[in-house]
């Protein structure tokens, strides 16, 4: 993964631009992206000083987006043009829009260099290749597919249905889908823990948490949260879950072996995408109406910033450079 | 005639159905409207704080029924539009010292009220000698495809919440001025 390191190296002097000479070696940079539908921006903030450091303009109202563990860039969905632009994280540019058309909305990539795309309106999975952009087959799943999640070796696909109230378990090596998974109503947000083991199933609806054992592809628990979660993640230590709930403006923090919710923290209004730090210790929520990311303290449970951003944040994601 | 009247007729049901199908779009739509108001934030709390109360302050809202007495999570509230038909919406979230609460529809009527889906946050807040109303909407249009029909786009999706929101406003104004 030399990109990676590449990444880290570049990154640390764009992001460092200005700082004392003296300074000591510093840790590599984490960046935190978060995309901001209304203003078709994908902004950067450096989780060191938790201030904006860059912004990438694309224009459009992109909804959603993964980062490819096979060429390190941000693949981002335009549900209005049935477009995939795909950016490059260290040029901070677009360098190439995919036409994959309908509505692409949930978008996960892979590590081979294929990526899976939902279209809300036509309840399918465009299968893509990463390399030449051929969209190589379709796939058809529940209604109105809303965000995807692929297993760390990209052979597991899950897809939220929201209007089926199901989880779809695709076998990538085959591109067949094998399960329908009921969950509650309005599934909407998906989360894999680290070790793949577990999906967390964020239900608006229902404002519930599912939690699947991904081995037997069976429901262990479905927890209430507060209303409308739109937003959810794992911890990488695997031992908490976030979850965001747009219509109470709060985190809800599960223990993961339990699936108990044990604080609720207040953040901006209407939050939607919520993402941890690789060590633990912060949490970034995508705060649609306010037009803000939160930044959580991991270790007292609390809000200690707003960072103003463009408008709209929908997602957030924790760069894979880290240290 | 009648063949073509049933065909037009099967192809508006086909229109609805496929509407509602994708309840959600991609692309939520955000309104804020807010109006100052000469009286203390707590008489302003006062007259919209019942959940059922919308339809004594709203110009535009002849009736509400609510399901239960109090602000449970889930309590719903059925308003009748002075220009015809009912929407359901569902309580998420009430906070009686901070003087706001958040509420979703419930049941959608796309026909009356061209919004799909919303979510609704009014509240009250202290604003020099008097108060601030502020009133949120975050909603998507009626027809959530990619080539919505005009009256079901986003346009007319914003357009009829901010007009729903300024009248309620208005309408609290006047209550709380003491010209309602």
């Amino acid at each position: 993964m030399r990109w990676l390191a590449e990444f880290a190296a570049l990154s640390l002097i764009v992001l460092a631009g200005g700082q004392p000479a003296s300074a000591t070696p510093a840790a590599p940079v984490q960046p935190v992206y978060v995309l901001c539908q209304d203003d078709g921006i994908l902004t950067v903030i450096d989780s060191r000083t938790d201030e904006i450091a860059a912004k990438v303009k694309l224009g459009g109202k992109p909804a959603s987006f993964s980062i490819s563990p096979f060429s390190g860039h941000a693949l981002v969905t335009q549900p209005n043009t049935g477009d995939v632009n795909v950016v490059d994280l260290r040029q901070l540019t677009v360098i190439r829009t995919i036409k994959v058309g309908g509505e692409p909305f949930g978008i996960a990539a892979g590590p081979k260099g294929h990526f899976y795309v939902g279209d809300w309106s036509a309840d399918r999975i465009s299968v893509v290749d990463e390399s030449s952009d051929v969209v190589l087959k379709t796939l058809p799943v529940g209604r109105s597919p809303a965000h995807l999640a692929l297993s760390g070796d990209g052979t597991r696909l899950y897809v939220a249905d929201r209007e089926s109230n199901s989880v779809a378990v695709v076998d990538t090596t085959k591109d067949k889908k094998i399960r329908d998974i009921p969950v509650g109503r309005a599934p909407f947000a998906l989360a894999l823990s680290a070790d793949g083991r577990r999906l967390a199933v964020a239900n608006v609806q229902a404002a519930t948490l599912s939690i699947i054992d991904t081995s037997t592809l069976q429901v262990l628990s479905a927890s209430a949260t507060r209303q409308m979660p739109y937003g959810v993640t794992f911890t990488r230590d695997q031992s908490r879950i976030l979850v965001s709930n747009q219509a109470s403006g709060s985190i809800s923090v599960f223990d993961a072996s339990t699936h108990v919710a044990h604080a609720e923290i207040k953040v901006g209004r209407y939050p939607e995408g919520v993402a941890v730090t690789r060590n633990g210790r912060k949490a970034y929520v995508a705060n649609w109406f306010s037009s803000t990311v939160s930044v959580i303290d991991l270790t007292t449970d609390t809000e200690i910033k707003h960072i103003k951003c463009p408008d709209g944040p929908r997602m957030v994601l924790v760069g894979p450079a880290s240290g | 005639m009648i063949t073509t009247s049933r065909t037009a007729m099967s192809l508006a049901f086909l229109l609805l159905t496929i509407g509602s199908a994708s309840a959600h779009g991609p692309t939520p739509q955000k309104v804020d409207e807010k109006i100052e108001i000469s009286a203390p934030p707590s008489a302003v709390w006062n007259i919209i704080k019942d959940f059922g109360s919308i339809a004594k302050w709203h110009p535009g809202v002849s009736n509400a029924k609510t399901s239960a007495e109090g602000h449970a999570e889930g309590t719903t509230r059925t308003i009748t539009l002075k220009s015809g038909g009912d929407l359901l919406e569902s309580l998420d979230d009430y906070n009686d010292k901070d003087m706001n609460y958040t509420y979703r529809l419930a049941t959608e009527n796309v026909d009356v009220f061209p919004v799909s889906f919303y979510s609704d946050t009014i509240s009250v807040q202290p604003a020099g000698s008097g108060s601030e109303v502020e009133w949120i909407s975050r909603l998507y249009r009626a027809d959530t495809t990619n080539e919505p029909p005009p009256n079901k786009n986003d346009a007319a999706a914003v357009k009829a919440t901010t007009d729903f929101l300024k009248a309620g406003l208005a309408g609290i104004k006047a209550k709380a001025e003491g010209k309602g």
